[in-house]
């Protein structure tokens, strides 16, 4: 079909690597560390929220956050596009992404709280501690141990799923590698350098996580 | 209020496609990831060095990657030379949601046939089983009864994956929700999609509980039909993602 | 035992019946049939072709499940004369669509695409079919006092919004022009205005004085050719086809010249779509021209 086409064209594909560096610096990383953050936060705040605040209450917080956390991110990123047009697009995927993934985290924390001995709060009660301590000095630091490698598992996963920033008009790798195949006509070297920093990123890291989360299984 | 349920009346047809579109994508995606993660989660156990890393590369390869990275290499590049293999773009959506989560699933079924305990293994050599008995009679069943959860929990997240489908000319429901969205107004279109997109998550989920209720009754170790029904839980790996 | 068989026996059945139903309903775009049979070939012996558009008013978009604009006006009579009846339309962002073309999935691209010298060497564009102008488009009453691209480069505070590759986002790069919002599709382009994510958009003068004539929130600049560095940038838009497809180009150029050639033909096609005779390309206006830069 294409006699007159190369399989593979090396000044394509190092072309294109500033403009995605840059887009995987300014979008990919930075939405991935902030939304992350958010995440981390506002999942304990929801998780303890659900084991202390009064049933109803409570019941309405689980109702949302399963809503949230089983519909796809990216109707919930094109609704909030369209929806709050005053809001930058890129404060926008942050705010979403960290919201999504909170739900997720917080069906962590709760498995981790589950997870703190029983024989734990019987002692808190035998030394009379309120229950605001018994929360913050003793229950959480145990809980958050075995949640460190599941928060990472979801850092990773939110990096790889940036690319969906892109209905945001957010110019993430992927779609940096989009433009650059709508510009020059040559989408073949961008998509795959596209993938190959996935890759560089994101395999070294789970191993990390992995490492990480057998040293966390031998201490607790 | 008025005017979007009847726009919406004169969407239903296209909608209802789109629906249909995201279900076929859905089911089939998660048939072929089932069979790619049963078939890497074992191969990545093998002796040979040769059959372990070629399990191995494909399942970090997709983990990897992200699956509209994927996607758009199966859409726009494959039939491209030297691949010069084109594919129906269902076809590519089905592939690409398939390997991507199947990728997922075999480290989780990897991990639940590390999880059934030592002793069964023990039992099989007393018992002088072969090695396919020892998989598919006793081993698998077990591991099959761990790894429901977490399956159920891909199935979720392989569900709100084909949202994004749309991006490679798939006319998915999304795609439909987008055409809506200006026939009427952003609110009533994409809660309406959130809404549908819930409902399908939770009969998926109910579906994969009862399986899994199932499963242990099988190996005689019953749960109650009530908590069958609850929302999927996550453990303390947050394993799948 | 035999249960347990039977299940799995139907459940490959079930995953190979979804695949094939799969590939059946996506169709046979592959090399199928004769290998040695060109583009056109195959076209004319199926009776159909497939072409993408970007949802570009009023050049080629789908409304109300049915493709219409000026190119596809075109298309459809250039084609029938080809005696390819049935014409397909798949509607894309503007970046998938020389990627598509590429990869087979299309064998037309629909949309005008300005002929430009980077993208002659990746792809064959036709004779050009349709001139054009470029404007702003704004919110009503053009509170920031905007005239054209010059004006929004000079103001320095303006956030324009621009369509990711087209011809305008690199006007935009040449004016120095860095507060810049990319769209996929000229619609997206007016909602961002809409909603104040920008307070221009830059496409060309066609397309958005059709869009927006019944906007009461949207009004148009006075259109204008875009000057870089003292050239005068002629936009021409033109079809696109895999470089490969040559016995297709030449043939659509053969009955494209009957329309651009006769005035009153071109007019009966496009001005149902807002274009005049102004639009129509000049006689010796080629694409070897455009390619090579030489704009003047």
């Amino acid at each position: 079909m294409n006699d007159d086409q190369v399989i593979w064209n090396w000044d394509h594909a190092l072309a294109v690597l500033p403009d995605m560096l840059w887009a995987f610096l300014t979008v990919t990383l930075y939405v991935t560390l902030l939304g992350s953050l958010i995440a981390a936060v506002l999942g304990l705040i929801i998780a303890l929220a659900r084991k202390t605040a009064p049933r109803p209450i409570a019941g309405v917080l689980t109702f949302v956050m399963n809503f949230i956390r089983m519909t796809p991110l990216v109707v919930q990123l094109l609704f909030a596009y369209y929806a709050l047009t005053a809001v930058p697009p890129l404060t926008l995927g942050i705010l979403i992404f960290g919201i999504h993934y909170a739900t997720y985290m917080a069906e962590v924390y709760r498995a981790g709280i589950d997870a703190v001995p029983r024989g734990q709060w019987e002692a808190t009660t035998a030394l009379s501690m309120s229950r605001g301590r018994t929360w913050t000095a003793v229950i959480v630091p145990q809980a958050l141990r075995s949640t460190l490698p599941a928060l990472g598992n979801y850092v990773i996963s939110m990096f790889k799923e940036t690319p969906f920033l892109a209905v945001l008009t957010v110019t993430d790798m992927v779609r940096a590698a989009q433009e650059y195949g709508g510009t020059n006509f040559r989408f073949m070297e961008a998509i795959t350098m596209a993938g190959i920093l996935f890759l560089i990123a994101s395999y070294p890291t789970s191993l990390l996580i992995g490492r990480l989360e057998k040293r966390l299984v031998y201490t607790t | 209020m008025t005017d979007n349920i009847e726009a919406l009346q004169r969407a239903l047809p296209h909608v209802l496609d789109g629906l249909l579109i995201t279900l076929q994508l859905t089911v089939a995606g998660a048939l072929l990831a089932f069979v790619v993660a049963i078939g890497l989660g074992l191969l990545v156990r093998f002796e040979n060095i040769l059959l372990r890393g070629f399990a191995r590369t494909v399942i970090e390869v997709f983990r990897g990657t992200s699956l509209l990275v994927q996607l758009f290499f199966l859409f726009f590049v494959l039939p491209l030379p030297p691949f010069n293999i084109e594919l129906p773009p269902l076809v590519v959506g089905i592939l690409g949601l398939g390997l991507n989560y199947g990728a997922y699933g075999a480290e989780v079924v990897r991990g639940s046939i590390n999880s059934v305990s030592r002793g069964q293994w023990e039992a099989t050599t007393a018992l002088s089983l072969t090695r396919t008995q020892r998989m598919w009679r006793v081993i698998f069943p077990q591991a099959w009864a761990l790894m429901i959860p977490s399956l159920t929990n891909l199935l979720i997240q392989l569900l709100k994956g084909t949202a994004v489908v749309y991006l490679v000319t798939i006319v998915d429901l999304t795609a439909e929700l987008n055409k809506l969205r200006i026939d009427t107004d952003v609110f009533f279109a994409y809660s309406l999609g959130l809404v549908i997109y819930f409902v399908i998550a939770y009969i998926l989920t109910i579906a994969m509980n009862a399986l899994e209720a199932r499963a242990k009754h099988r190996l005689g170790q019953g749960t109650r039909l009530r908590e069958a029904v609850a929302a999927p839980t996550v453990d303390t790996e947050g394993d799948v993602s | 035992m035999s249960k347990r068989k039977t299940r799995i026996a139907l459940a490959t059945l079930g995953v190979l019946s979804l695949a094939l139903a799969g590939c059946a309903s996506g169709g046979n775009d592959g090399g199928d049939g004769d290998a040695s049979q060109n583009t056109l070939e195959k076209a004319q012996e199926s009776g159909s072709i497939t072409l993408a558009v970007a949802s570009e008013r009023p050049y080629s978009w789908v409304e109300g499940g049915e493709p219409t604009g000026a190119t596809i006006a075109m298309h459809k009579q250039i084609f029938k004369n080809l005696g390819i009846d049935d014409i397909k339309v798949e509607e894309v962002d503007w970046n998938s669509l020389i990627p598509g073309l590429t990869a087979g999935r299309w064998d037309v691209v629909s949309a005008g695409m300005s002929i430009l010298p980077d993208r002659c060497e990746q792809a064959a564009f036709s004779d050009p079919e349709i001139m054009y102008t470029t404007t702003l488009a704004v919110p009503k009453g053009n509170p920031q006092g905007l005239t054209d691209l010059d004006s929004v480069a000079k103001k320095g505070d303006v956030t324009l919004a621009v369509q990711s590759g087209a011809i305008e986002e690199g006007y935009a790069k040449d004016l120095g022009i860095s507060d810049v919002v990319k769209v996929d599709s000229a619609t997206a382009g007016l909602e961002a205005v809409q909603a104040g994510r920008a307070d221009a958009f830059a496409l060309t003068a066609v397309s958005l004085n059709w869009m927006t004539k019944d906007s009461d929130a949207l009004e148009t600049t006075e259109a204008f050719v875009q000057v870089i560095d003292g050239v005068e940038q002629i936009g021409a838009g033109a079809t696109v086809f895999r470089p490969g497809d040559k016995e297709l180009l030449e043939a659509y150029n053969e009955e494209l010249a009957k329309i651009t050639g006769d005035e009153q033909n071109y007019l009966d096609l496009v001005e149902p779509f807002g274009f005049t005779a102004e639009n129509l390309p000049p006689a010796d206006l080629t694409t070897e021209q455009l390619c090579s830069g030489d704009l003047g």
